[in-house]
């Protein structure tokens, strides 16, 4: 028979060996995601996504290769402009694009961060749009009430976040990503990517020798890659502001809250990792996990007060269109947990991700694959 | 933040049951008008619901509400709050709107849509109405005049009402005409006029579809109706369109095609969609009760196979009869046991007969339909394993408006009525056997069909 001393120590293994189990499954479903949308945009595999998704994000593939390409193409020319090769520059500058033909024959745009980063755009388009429908409250309220704090750090931090929000639309409203927003390995990978393509344009169609094409490709391309600035993407000027606004301890329930009401979801899921001390990307992978357990958990495991934390479940469930009995489960789940057990679930998230996704692959606590 | 604010919220405050126990003047108009009454179940579902929402989550709950009031919309900010047993509303941003209509271009897509679903043959034609893309099997139409193929009524001027319409590009439905093929097959055509940028009226998408032979008779010699056939037909025209309109509404918030929607109007739709189906019977119900109640009434009698009827009828049925968790066992195949009747008011009968009998039965049951012929008599039995029917209930059945012993307070008790006229204006008669606990056996009978 089970001994209180063995059932205690049962039950001191089981909860995280069972939290990891969920973080995985949250992980898990992200990652599988990724997988699918990456299946599903380039070889027409299972429907997955909406067509509205499917489109926004082959839209968004196509103004970032675009994007690089005339920035490549730029460069090249002004390298050339003393070349006396009248028909090259003129193909340079036409409007018709070399590199989107080319690359979509091959597997280099299956990057997943690169696919991570076009699924994230569009979810957070969408939510954004699906929480300000229902809100009773003018965007930017928040951001107002920042700037009015005093706070010259802050102010600014508020204002480069409005900044770099401003690129997350496109002129008639529809989601766009820079391609100064990309993570930096999906940027590197990119911009090489999209030089090999008019590398082999240069050398078929117009003779460049190969190492002149080289030579001249890898100025540009390095060229762009020292303007990146990581600290100059949306999530970097997000993780920026919600730093100082940590360090100024503001980052209360109310902020978080308000966040969510005005579809600030940068500012949301920013404030929420520098509160949690997790990476932003795993608190986006809580926000969109499909269960919406996993948001219930982190905020269980920050301190969040009933009436903030249900409100938000509830926002972003009714955003999402769930159910309601189901967000009535979420509130009950909510109110069972523990925040000792919470806290142990969200142990993992707060370690290093490429630590987490190796535990998770080895199957540590997980059903990996 | 700054929600948006009247001058003062309008306020109200509902009991844990739901019930509207105090409220500013303007909440209890809006509640009134719903349909409630001082004190009762708040009458507003987008603001009970909210409420009901809240109260379970145990939260304040702040959402945008359009709700209807009389002829107008009412845009509203409310702010739900648990307090105690109740919660309380407040009530900002009160704003009075024009309802929203669906623009008339999109009604005009969805009857173009609904026809062409329906249509057996789409003719288009150029402005002049010469045949630009012909049925199939009639290739060598291809621009000729429509007269060409079809037979078309006259109307004004001796100009036929297709050629009247198209003087004004104006849409229309339901003209009678015969095809030119083979003997002349009588047909109604709906016209979509076809627009163009550049040149405008560019012609007509014809939506061709056959009409019964009978329904052709009855349109060319135009005796006057009776007065009570009349109104059957205004009742029939009057409420089939709104209420079609409402089911493939309901149905459509039901099956969420346009999107998410929350789970309370998803049963609120079901409701509706159910409430519609059961008016639209009503209405088929009066009117074929006008139908066989006219002195000429004759059903078109022919030779049919009560086997494959009665086979149809539970085939038609197994879905309803599944989600009832009722089985029907159907006859099984064999030789085919023929009768003289009209095979669509045999089918007609039939189906009535089964659902009363899916109707009646307890979860679990089985209904039985069998097909029995003995000298010239050809009879279909249905038999059901529900409570049956006490002797003296057994011929009051078959009267008008009987609801005898309904467990859902469906059916517009004509059913049975209509049934037995129709076995017996075919030759035949409809009866029953039954003891009360011991299920109910239906007979159709029809003259054996030899």
């Amino acid at each position: 028979m089970m001994g209180l001393e063995d059932e205690r120590q049962e039950r001191e293994q089981a909860a995280p060996s069972r939290w990891l189990t969920d973080a995985a499954r949250a992980l898990d479903t992200v990652e599988n995601r990724v997988d699918r949308a990456a299946s599903e945009l380039f070889d027409g595999g299972a429907p997955g996504l909406s067509d509205q998704h499917r489109a926004q994000i082959a839209q968004l593939m196509r103004a970032l290769i675009g994007a690089i390409e005339d920035d490549l193409r730029i460069r090249l020319a002004e390298s050339l402009a003393d070349e006396p090769r009248p028909e090259l520059l003129a193909a340079l500058g036409s409007a018709t694009p070399i590199a989107p033909a080319l690359l979509e024959r091959t597997r280099l745009l299956r990057e997943a961060d690169l696919v991570a980063a076009m699924l994230r755009r569009v979810d957070e388009h969408r939510l954004a749009l699906m929480l300000g429908r229902d809100s009773p409250y003018h965007v930017a309220d928040l951001a107002q009430r920042l700037l009015d704090l005093g706070d010259g750090a802050i102010a600014e931090a508020t204002m480069a976040l409005l900044v770099a929000e401003s690129r997350r639309y496109d002129q008639f409203g529809d989601p766009a990503l820079a391609r100064t927003d990309l993570p930096s390995g999906a940027h590197r990978k990119l911009l090489w990517a999209v030089a090999a393509a008019l590398r082999h344009y240069l050398i078929r169609h117009h003779a460049m020798p190969d190492s002149q094409a080289d030579l001249l490709l890898a100025g540009a391309v390095r060229a762009l890659l020292a303007e990146h600035d990581e600290i100059d993407t949306l999530d970097g000027r997000a993780d920026g502001l919600a730093e100082l606004l940590a360090q100024a301890e503001l980052i209360d329930d109310r902020l978080l809250a308000d966040a969510l009401e005005e579809g600030w979801l940068a500012l949301f899921t920013a404030a929420i990792a520098q509160r949690a001390g997790i990476d932003s990307a795993g608190v986006w992978s809580m926000i969109t996990d499909p269960s919406g357990m996993m948001l219930g958990t982190v905020l269980r495991a920050i301190g969040c007060a009933r009436e903030a934390a249900v409100t938000m479940l509830w926002r972003i469930g009714s955003a999402e269109g769930i159910d309601e009995e189901v967000l009535i489960a979420r509130a009950d789940a909510f109110d069972r947990l523990a925040p000792r057990e919470a806290a142990e679930a969200v142990l993992i998230w707060r370690l290093d991700p490429n630590y987490r996704r190796a535990v998770i692959e080895i199957g540590e606590g997980g059903r990996r694959r | 933040m700054n929600a948006p604010h009247g001058l003062r919220p309008v306020t109200g405050r509902l009991d844990q049951r739901g019930r509207l126990i105090e409220a500013d003047p303007p909440l209890f108009h809006l509640h009134e008008h719903a349909g409630g009454v001082r004190g009762g179940l708040l009458a507003v579902p987008q603001l009970s619901s909210l409420a009901r929402l809240a109260r379970r989550l145990g939260i304040a709950v702040s959402r945008r509400v359009i709700a209807a009031q009389g002829e107008q919309d009412v845009e509203l900010w409310v702010r739900v709050k648990p307090d105690g047993d109740g919660v309380e509303l407040a009530i900002t941003g009160w704003q009075e709107r024009a309802a929203v209509q669906p623009p008339p271009a999109i009604e005009a897509l969805r009857w173009r849509d609904f026809s062409r679903a329906t249509a057996d043959w789409i003719v288009e034609t150029d402005a002049m109405l010469r045949i630009t893309h012909p049925p199939s099997n009639m290739p060598g139409a291809m621009g000729q005049p429509i007269e060409a193929l079809f037979a078309l009524g006259r109307q004004v001027d001796d100009l036929s009402s297709i050629v009247v319409a198209a003087g004004t590009a104006a849409r229309f439905e339901d003209r009678d005409a015969v095809l030119r093929l083979g003997a002349g097959i009588p047909v109604q055509i709906a016209g979509v006029p076809m627009f163009s940028e550049s040149e405008g009226f560019v012609g007509y998408q014809l939506l061709v579809s056959r009409r019964s032979v009978r329904a052709a008779a009855a349109i060319r010699p135009p005796e006057p109706a009776p007065l009570d056939a009349a109104f059957g037909n205004q009742l029939s025209q009057a409420m089939r369109e709104p209420l079609d309109r409402i089911i493939a509404q309901a149905d459509s918030i039901f099956g969420r095609g346009d999107g998410p929607v929350r789970r309370d109007y998803i049963a609120y739709a079901r409701d509706i969609a159910g409430a519609g189906r059961h008016l639209l019977a009503l209405v088929d119900d009066l009117v074929d009760l006008q139908t066989i109640e006219r002195a000429d009434f004759r059903p078109e009698i022919d030779r049919i196979d009560l086997l494959d009827t009665a086979q149809r009828a539970a085939g038609l049925l197994s879905v309803r009869a599944a989600d009832s968790q009722v089985v029907i066992d159907a006859p099984p195949p064999g030789l085919p046991v023929l009768a003289q009747g009209d095979f669509r008011r045999v089918l007609q009968v039939l189906i009535n007969l089964i659902s009363n009998a899916i109707r009646h039965s307890p979860p679990g049951g089985c209904i039985r339909v069998r097909c029995e012929c003995e000298g010239d008599i050809a009879a279909v039995i249905v038999a059901d394993s529900g409570d049956g029917i006490e002797d003296g209930d057994q011929e009051r059945i078959f009267e008008r408006f009987e609801r005898l012993g309904l467990r859902d307070g469906t059916g517009s008790g004509l059913g049975l009525y209509i049934s037995r006229r129709l076995a017996r204006a075919m030759g035949g008669d409809l009866g029953v056997d039954s003891a009360r606990g011991q299920g109910a056996r239906f007979v159709l009978t029809l003259p054996a069909g030899a």
